[in-house]
């Protein structure tokens, strides 16, 4: 990943790169800015996560299990989609919308509520995740001297403050590298920026590199984070242990908190709503005229990246969870390619690929697929890192003391093994392709633009019911695909998936906190 | 079987050392027995044995041949041909008791035709036959433990290490079981290194009994000859010994 | 780490080949970069497949990269062109392509029907269905401020300019063409422009953009093109189109322009491409969906459609316009922010 950059670097027409751009006041004013809206938007996600998170795990809500797959809805689609739904409600055109509320929409404060409603859940499903493997005999402990309330705020918080911390981490990556929601709300960000300058008229891939510099400092800080004060417990805390304790009982309390409960979710699920309302039947019928091969073309990269992630967290995984150092490393460089603008990274990669001998990369899907592991190689590596600390690593040594090489070890036990981990992080490194638009949008090869930059190129000019209807078909694939991955990881575990050594966890689960 | 040579063998991780200056001979068909305290670097003699880790420093030999030597790995734990039984046994949860013992013949390249009658012969003298399309999480404790047994040793190996294989098994079972290895290892004239930190166990199974402290070899010999050793440590151990009334 | 280290190449090799394991094309087939918008080029490329067998294989360019993605695409793959035909929303961008030695010389059988402002001499690009520069005026915001008018926020007026006229014009009476680069030098552009800035003027990200704040009234005006302007009127917003300047130097007109790439894979099919884009056919096209005007005299137009030929059109060297853009895009950037 660090040879495209390395690649813009070096190849550029300019003499030598040029700090210049960083010497003016106007990128650091934007940079400021940008950690402002993502501190904004961080503060967003974590006061309707955390309680989410609380009321879904930990008490006896109604319907929270229906209500979090809602609310997770979102998580899972560009933020362009939700950004595009809220518009059509609450635009000067929109079913609600007047002056006042498109004023706010297309303000710093619209992008902050909307991605923020948009990245919640990743706040939610990860403090759910952990509150559900926080050690039960330490809540039961604390019951007997202490009301629910404090239990909360002086037990469970701080045992879940890493997953939380990691939800932060996520969450400030995801805003710090989105281009298309914010450009649509136009809110001038650093990474819309940078997009911008390697698509304005001159271009100068050098300079955007140097422009890159700040974020790389800023992603480095984000993963210097993760490692030390969160990065080993963040492991622990995530896998699902075999039992849990009853749910606290909310007494008077429950239908005012199911009222918070699916108010979010309805907030979360509506900018989805929206889309289909504004697609209509017309958009929908006109369909077949504008999708051309949009989900075939997201579709198939999606599927050979996501496998390709996937054996990459089969190797790299286990050896990270060992702490392997040059594992480590490669995870860290994984961490930064996730977190860096993926336009950079795009042009980087089409300005390597891009040489008759490699035409055949260059002009096929590949491209794409080379560019989607690169940005997410994190997602298969971390999650598999997961699934294999919650075995111990005697499992895998007993199978190499007695004869097993390397490849007959993977195929023999650690695949098997983790089926459920592996299944959970294709589909979690698949979702992230789907969902990808700023990594493809420059380099995409000819005739093969996947559904996510098709609505993007589409919603300038195009007509909205169509554009609708095409986002609505994105969010539609996705939720499919997901669907069929609860279903998958849903199927009754045989009976020797219950043992002595710690394998009862349903690893899938775990691919949500894999990041 | 083959004889099993370590030649001053230190093992360290960062400042802190697990094994210092260690030097260890178990001859061709013999069983060693290594007893030390909890920390004292029994698990990782093991582990260098095994290829799972480097010695830092020193030579670790299967008759002729180096295994390791001075930081590097020279032949990978999967062509040692030595075999393990765990401490918590890390038996493989998706693996019913029958795949477990031909995943390993399968491993060590003994053909189709052979395995079935090894795996036969083997899960009858552990008497698990009624088992063999058992998973691990439904057999019991002493079931899985003859299981490790089994795996262990249906490959016949050069050498067998055991890890503390009974430490958590009631009384009865341990007996059971120790019955069970010295048979097994009489039978087939076993090199075997078992660790124990129960000099009861030591004294059941081992030919000679190595004594363990701090990374390093502070006693060998067989039980009558350790009794008259000076050092406090195997006074100690022995004194466990005249308790259990052996 | 040895074994998972030829993992990883297995890996690696396993991927590549499985995703480039395309079929190769079993017809001819074109590829075409374009900044025309999307929703209103692919249209033609369909007809285009249809009419002639030849599949189009397109890249299409966002609104919010300015129309220049597709460009610096181009650039960046001089080494190895992609794409056979460029076709751009503009005749100025071409230029960059031009003075990089990226352009092969054709011109269009179906060029002759082009008025010869609207071509390249050499060949080097041929326009085809136009846009203008217009204003879109919000009537209703505009209905409180009549006496001010939008051309307050003109910090100077160069040169005595008419009122304008408009084609549905509720609108502006005082409208000229700011002072640009080529008549008034960079200096006065410069003060000209940060004037602007300085009069509460919102820089827009894309022409899109300008539609968005036009048609939702959070401005009174805006300065975009025809098309999108088109667009707002037929979304039934409360918006007129003026073409400004039509009794002083004229509206900018912008044809899109049809550009073959030097050392393109599929030469012959990028001529019958580019034939056709210029031909009347696609005009009509342009014409009915994106409100664009013809350059072909013979294609009729609806009534919503100013021809070329009825308004004034700014007499402009695009050559040197592209020059120019080229020069003061520093400048441009830092005056527009980054």
């Amino acid at each position: 990943m660090l040879w495209p950059l390395f690649v813009l670097l070096a190849g550029s027409d300019e003499a030598a790169p040029s700090f210049a751009p960083l010497r003016a006041v106007e990128p650091w004013l934007l940079l400021a800015r940008t950690l402002a809206l993502t501190a904004a938007v961080l503060a967003v996600t974590l006061a309707i996560g955390l309680p989410m998170g609380l009321l879904v795990a930990r008490t006896d809500t109604p319907g929270r299990r229906i209500a979090l797959v809602a609310h997770a809805a979102p998580m899972f689609v560009p933020p362009l989609l939700p950004a595009l739904g809220w518009f059509y409600l609450f635009g000067r055109n929109g079913l609600i919308g007047g002056e006042a509320s498109a004023g706010l929409l297309f303000s710093d404060l619209g992008a902050v509520l909307v991605l923020g409603l948009t990245f919640a859940p990743i706040v939610t499903s990860l403090a759910a995740l952990a509150l559900w493997n926080v050690d039960p005999s330490q809540e039961e402990a604390a019951r007997v001297v202490a009301r629910p309330p404090r239990i909360v705020a002086r037990i469970l918080l701080p045992a879940i403050l890493p997953a939380i911390a990691l939800a932060a981490v996520v969450v400030a990556a995801l805003t710090l590298s989105e281009v298309g929601a914010p450009m649509f709300l136009r809110v001038r960000t650093y990474a819309a920026a940078v997009f911008a300058r390697l698509g304005g008229v001159d271009f100068a891939p050098a300079e955007a590199f140097v422009l890159l510099l700040p974020v790389l400092v800023v992603a480095l800080a984000l993963a210097a984070v993760e490692r030390r004060s969160i990065g080993r417990r963040s492991f622990a805390v995530l896998g699902l242990r075999s039992f849990r304790s009853a749910p606290f009982a909310l007494g008077r309390w429950r239908w005012p908190a199911a009222v918070f409960c699916w108010s979010v979710t309805g907030l979360s699920i509506t900018p989805l709503l929206a889309l289909g309302w504004r697609a209509g039947l017309r958009g929908f019928a006109d369909l077949p005229l504008w999708i051309g091969g949009a989900v075939w073309n997201s579709l198939v990269p999606a599927a050979w990246a996501a496998s390709a992630i996937v054996a990459l967290g089969v190797v790299l995984g286990p050896l990270l969870s060992r702490r392997d150092r040059a594992a480590t490393r490669l995870d860290l460089v994984a961490l930064l390619a996730f977190v860096a603008p993926g336009a950079l990274l795009g042009v980087g990669l089409a300005a390597i690929w891009n040489q008759p001998e490699t035409a055949w990369v260059y002009q096929t899907s590949a491209i794409i697929v080379l560019g989607f592991v690169g940005r997410y190689a994190v997602v298969g590596v971390r999650t598999l890192a997961v699934a294999c600390t919650q075995t111990p690593a005697q499992i895998e040594d007993a199978a190499r003391v007695f004869g097993a090489g390397y490849l007959r070890t993977l195929a023999g036990i650690v695949v098997p093994l983790h089926w459920r981990a592996i299944l959970g992080a294709w589909v979690f490194a698949m979702v992230f392709c789907l969902r990808d638009l700023e990594t493809a949008v420059l380099y995409y090869p000819p005739g093969r633009a996947p559904l996510a930059v098709r609505v993007f190129t589409l919603e300038a000019n195009g007509p909205e019911p169509v554009v609708a209807a095409l986002a609505s078909v994105q969010v539609l694939l996705t939720l499919a695909l997901l669907g069929f991955a609860l279903g998958a990881a849903a199927m009754r575990p045989r009976a020797h998936d219950d043992t002595s050594v710690r394998q009862r966890q349903p690893e899938f689960r775990e691919h949500a906190g894999a990041l | 079987m083959t004889t099993l040579r370590f030649d001053n063998v230190s093992l360290s991780f960062g400042s802190t050392p697990a094994l210092s200056d260690l030097s260890l001979v178990v001859e061709s068909g013999e069983v060693v027995a290594v007893l030390g305290p909890s920390g004292c670097g029994k698990t990782s003699l093991l582990r260098v044995a095994l290829g799972l880790d480097a010695p830092t420093r020193g030579t670790v030999w299967a008759g002729a041949t180096r295994l390791s030597a001075d930081g590097q790995v020279l032949v990978p734990p999967e062509r040692r041909r030595l075999a393990m039984v765990f401490q918590d046994l890390a038996l493989w949860p998706h693996l019913s008791v029958e795949a477990h013992l031909r995943f390993v013949l399968s491993s060590v390249g003994v053909p189709k035709r052979d395995q079935e009658e090894r795996i036969i012969r083997m899960l009858e003298q552990v008497e698990l036959q009624e088992r063999a399309a058992a998973h691990p999480g439904e057999l019991s404790g002493g079931e899985r433990q003859r299981v490790a047994i089994a795996r262990a040793l249906v490959t016949e190996p050069a050498a067998v290490l055991l890890d503390e294989p009974l430490s958590n098994l009631d009384l009865r079972l341990r007996r059971e079981l120790l019955g069970l290895l010295k048979g097994l290892f009489a039978q087939r004239r076993m090199t075997a290194v078992y660790v124990t930190h129960d000099i009861r166990e030591a004294v059941a199974l081992g030919d000679r009994i190595a004594v363990m402290n701090a990374g390093g070899v502070v006693a060998v010999g067989a039980i009558d000859a350790l009794r008259g050793s000076p050092e406090p440590l195997v006074r100690e151990l022995l004194e466990g010994l005249t308790w259990s009334g052996l | 780490m040895r074994h998972p280290l030829q993992m990883l190449v297995a890996i690696a090799l396993l991927v590549t080949a499985g995703a480039c394991s395309e079929r190769p094309p079993t017809k001819p087939e074109v590829v075409v970069y374009t900044s025309v918008d999307q929703v209103f080029s692919e249209p033609v490329f369909r007809r285009f497949e249809a009419d002639t067998g030849v599949r189009v294989r397109s890249v299409f360019d966002t609104e919010e990269t300015k129309s220049t993605g597709i460009l610096n695409r181009l650039i960046a793959e001089r080494a190895n062109p992609q794409a056979d035909v460029f076709w751009s929303g503009d005749p100025v961008r071409p230029f960059l392509l031009v003075s990089r030695g990226l352009v092969e010389p054709y011109t269009p059988t179906s060029a002759a029907g082009i008025p010869p402002a609207f071509k390249s001499a050499q060949g080097h690009w041929t326009g085809s269905a136009a846009r203008a520069r217009v204003l879109l005026v919000n009537r209703e915001r505009l209905a409180g401020r009549r006496r001010r008018g939008p051309c307050a926020i003109w910090p100077t007026r160069a040169g005595g300019g008419r009122p304008p006229s408009p084609t549905r014009s509720t609108a502006p009476r005082r409208c000229m063409s700011p002072p640009g680069s080529q008549t008034g030098g960079d200096a006065e552009a410069t003060r000209f422009l940060d004037a602007l800035k300085a009069n509460d003027v919102r820089i827009a990200s894309s022409n899109g953009e300008v539609k968005r704040l036009v048609t939702s009234g959070e401005v009174v005006f805006g300065l975009t093109d025809t098309d999108d302007a088109f667009d707002a009127v037929k979304s039934g917003a409360p918006v007129d189109i003026v073409y400004p300047d039509q009794d002083a130097g004229g509206t900018l007109v912008m044809p899109t322009s049809v550009v073959l790439i030097r050392g393109a894979p599929h030469p012959e099919a990028a001529r019958r491409l580019a034939d056709y884009l210029v031909s009347p056919q696609a005009e009509r096209m342009m014409v009915d969906a994106a409100a664009h005007m013809p350059l072909h005299a013979d294609v009729a137009t609806p009534a919503h459609v100013v021809p070329v030929a009825r308004i004034r059109a700014m007499n402009i060297d695009y050559a040197a316009l592209a020059a120019v853009m080229d020069r003061i895009q520093p400048q441009l950037r830092k005056w527009s922010g980054l």
